[in-house]
């Protein structure tokens, strides 16, 4: 009885063994394409222009100095961007106006790219903190932020919240069923359990005492929202984001709020 | 929708004939499959006033024979078939990316064609069969892959499976079934770049690369008992029975750790899996 017993748990072993390993891929190269991130902001106006690399091309992105990248607002003001030390395309001393339309124009190695996007009303946050509940027997670390949807609108928000500084996670979402309600977001940081095991492959996600969160909340466009959307998208559905352009450039405008800071720390008492 | 059928068969002597065959189908319930590997889920839509019904037509030559005793039988055939209204996800879209499909599938043709063979042995302590299958399957539809033709999702360029049973004394068979399948088509990133302080991944061709092949050997044994009034048999089985990892899915990450600061990992289901069976027949 016991040798079928036992016997029963090796064939249980057996069954539940999936596996994960790493395999090596040849991947084809691909003529570079350009891609153009634009920001328009209550701080500033600024544009990153960078290319592909290969997938073997372990270096971090180059960002082009040899572009003409310029801004055109809807009021007709027209700013010509110059190159900074840092990468960024950026016109001393301007910064963004809500409700107007800003058109990017971008022209490097005989191309030329276009976008164009509207800087949106702002909106505040009003409740950022830490919850530790428990689902199903598992304690959960929650980040929770509450503001209050701009009425009479469709709003389209993107969040992006930074660990000390550095990208940490973000997400776009929409107003849809809450005109001018207050909107509540929980966002998943880590368990404890995987704090407690503290692995490698979780250090990106896992929130150490004494780290300081940091969110920004940012009004943007439904073109916006519809191609950060897709990029969310595109590692799970092996697609490329929506609005590339012809010629091979991304761009996108966007609001940005100044962000809010709290700290982290782990569950009182725990 | 009318699917005529029609199929000849000229017999060249006892043993041997030639057929040909041709049909047209229809088909009102499409299944989209994910193109990726990262997510191996189909989403499945009715045909309706935007969407189409997949109609295709196929055709078919082929040639079967038989040795004398009929203890030996073979087969060979070709296939032709072009399809109409094959769908497939708009780039930048996938199967959760709104609830109406109509406004993530873009219609287009289809074409696949190739050649199965197959050999058989009938009689005696030893049977079993051999059949092979070469086959290419292709889309091309407007606004996907620049309108150029890209390899479907269910390509499968060789198809192999070798079957053989042998029938032991005392009510005993032994059975051992051996498959293999090239990988799956999958799109697979080209290059990379930065969006949002984040790696983004950059598709060129899609189902342009090869999933690892699949293949595995299932053996069993089984026992047969005729008693008065019924029948019952035990089955004792290995499914995969030298631990192939085939791959289930296949995604692309960062990797810090590597100087090319990404990595593909496979993720495989099942290693062996042992069975057991008990079947009364009356």
């Amino acid at each position: 009885m016991r040798y079928i017993f036992y016997s029963l748990w090796a064939c249980l072993l057996f069954v539940f063994t999936a596996c994960e390993k790493e395999i090596e891929m040849n991947y084809r190269s691909v003529e570079p394409l350009y891609v153009v991130e634009g920001r328009v902001t209550n701080e500033v106006i600024e544009v990153l222009v960078t290319v592909t690399r290969d997938m073997d091309d372990g270096s971090n992105p180059a960002a082009q100095d040899d572009a003409v990248v310029t801004v055109t607002a809807g009021n007709g003001d027209h700013f010509l961007l110059s190159f900074e030390p840092d990468g960024y395309y950026r016109a001393a001393g301007v910064t963004g106006t809500v409700g107007e339309n800003y058109l990017l124009t971008v022209a490097v190695d005989g191309k030329e790219f276009a976008s164009e996007s509207v800087m949106h009303e702002a909106t505040g946050i009003d409740e950022l903190y830490f919850q530790w509940p428990k689902v199903m027997g598992e304690r959960l670390v929650i980040l929770t932020f509450s503001f209050e949807d701009i009425p009479g609108e469709e709003n389209y928000y993107c969040y992006r919240i930074y660990r000390n500084g550095e990208n940490y996670r973000w997400n776009v979402f929409h107003d849809r069923g809450n005109d001018g309600q207050v909107i509540t977001l929980d966002i998943v940081c880590m368990t404890e359990q995987m704090a407690e095991d503290n692995k490698e492959d979780d250090w990106d996600d896992i929130l150490y005492e004494g780290d300081v969160v940091e969110i920004e909340l940012q009004t943007i466009d439904k073109r916006t929202y519809d191609y950060l959307f897709s990029v969310g998208l595109s590692d799970a559905a092996s697609m490329n984001p929506v609005d590339i352009l012809p010629g091979g450039a991304s761009v996108i405008l966007r609001r940005m709020l100044l962000p809010v800071r709290v700290p982290y720390f782990r569950m009182p008492g725990s | 929708m009318l699917e005529p059928r029609a199929s000849l068969n000229y017999s060249i002597d006892r043993n041997q004939s030639i057929k040909a065959g041709y049909s047209r189908t229809s088909q009102n319930i499409h299944a989209l499959r994910v193109q990726n590997m990262s997510l191996p889920m189909d989403r499945y839509t009715m045909s309706s006033n935007i969407v189409k019904p997949q109609t295709a037509d196929q055709f078919s030559l082929g040639y079967v024979a038989l040795t004398g005793n009929q203890v030996y039988e073979f087969s060979a055939e070709g296939y032709y078939k072009s399809i109409r209204n094959v769908l497939d996800y708009k780039d930048g879209k996938s199967f959760n990316s709104e609830i109406e499909i109509e406004r993530i599938i873009l219609a287009g043709k289809g074409r696949s064609y190739g050649m199965e063979m197959y050999g058989r042995k009938n009689t005696g302590l030893f049977t079993g069969w051999v059949s092979y299958t070469l086959s290419w399957s292709d889309n091309r539809i407007p606004g996907i892959n620049e309108g150029r033709w890209y390899t479907a999702g269910n390509d499968r360029r060789h198809d192999l499976s070798v079957v053989g049973m042998y029938e032991l004394p005392r009510g005993w068979q032994m059975a051992a079934t051996w498959v293999y399948n090239t990988g799956q088509a999958l799109t697979a990133p080209s290059a990379k770049y930065v969006v949002n302080g984040e790696t983004v991944y950059y598709y060129a061709e899609r189902n342009g690369y090869r999933a690892p092949a699949y293949h595995r050997l299932d053996v069993s044994a089984t026992h047969t008992k005729v008693k008065k009034r019924y029948t019952r048999e035990w089955s004792f089985g290995l499914y995969n029975a030298y631990g192939r990892y085939n791959p289930f899915i296949i995604s692309f990450e960062d990797d810090d750790s590597k100087p090319s600061g990404s990595k593909a990992v496979q993720t495989s289901l099942f290693g062996v899996i042992p069975s057991v069976t008990y079947t009364i027949k009356f």
